[in-house]
């Protein structure tokens, strides 16, 4: 398991503010390395992010996304104390979970 | 008895290949359907230029005030350049960011389901100066909004 992803979830009138930090390299593939080899593509693909059965996000993101996608959202409802869970999947198939309670 | 265990396998053998036939057959038919499907549908990722991105999403109308966009009018690194977008219009359903100068211009996709707010930010690889587009999907259609952004050192490798 990659390393854990970095969430922070508040609720304010209603609304629940959503920040994800997901460490990952984003490695584009375009680049070359210190001996001239190519570097491989290595980019989470698909972000999906949970309330119990409700999901608030999908993502589908590219080399493009900037190393450690940060990424926020706002979804109406969410309680104090609610798990949000957080799933990613790279082009290379790994995964990374992770989850935080609303504050 | 040796007879008859003979005509067993020799029936298995036959089911064995009759199974390999079906196989073989069934797996040319799904290349000719996957190949069949990717025409049909182009990868939006893969598309290399703004146009073809543009092509493939379908007919943008360009209502300047239903989307906002907000970026820095110059980065001084194109590696991280943060970007929101938020929308005032009714039952948003996806979330299109694209970057004209990237090689890949189409950058990210976000699904809105019902209950989740028209607003999504992230930090996104700008190759050079260029148009960065906001794309956002209603059931009623795709409405968009470009921005401008001077890169003074790209991001993309």
């Amino acid at each position: 398991m990659a390393d854990p992803i970095r969430i922070r979830a508040k609720s304010n009138d209603g609304i629940t503010e959503v920040m994800l930090l997901m460490l990952h390299p984003m490695e584009t593939g375009l680049g070359v390395d210190a001996s001239g080899r190519g570097r491989r593509a290595h980019y989470i693909r698909d972000v999906e992010v949970n309330l119990g059965d409700r999901t608030l996000l999908r993502a589908r993101l590219s080399i493009a996304v900037s190393r450690d996608p940060l990424i926020a959202f706002r979804f109406k409802g969410g309680s104090k104390g609610d798990r949000i869970n957080v799933l990613w999947t790279d082009n290379l198939g790994e995964r990374g979970a992770g989850s935080a309670s609303i504050a | 008895m040796s007879g008859k265990d003979a005509g067993v396998d020799r029936h298995r053998r036959g089911f064995v290949a009759a199974g390999g036939v079906l196989l073989a057959l069934s797996h040319v038919g799904l290349l000719a359907s996957a190949r069949a499907s990717i025409r049909q549908l182009p990868d939006l990722f893969s598309a290399t230029t703004i146009d073809d991105a543009l092509a493939i999403l379908g007919s943008v109308g360009a209502d300047e005030h239903a989307v906002e966009l907000t970026l820095p009018g110059v980065v001084e690194d194109g590696a991280v350049v943060p970007v929101r977008v938020s929308s005032t219009l009714e039952g948003v359903e996806e979330i299109y960011l694209l970057v004209a100068s990237n090689p890949y211009p189409v950058a990210v996709r976000f699904e809105i389901p019902s209950g989740t707010e028209p607003f999504v930010s992230v930090r996104l690889k700008l190759a050079q100066t260029g148009s960065v587009y906001a794309v956002v999907r209603t059931r009623d259609g795709l409405y968009s909004r470009v921005a401008e952004t001077r890169v003074t050192v790209g991001g993309c490798v």
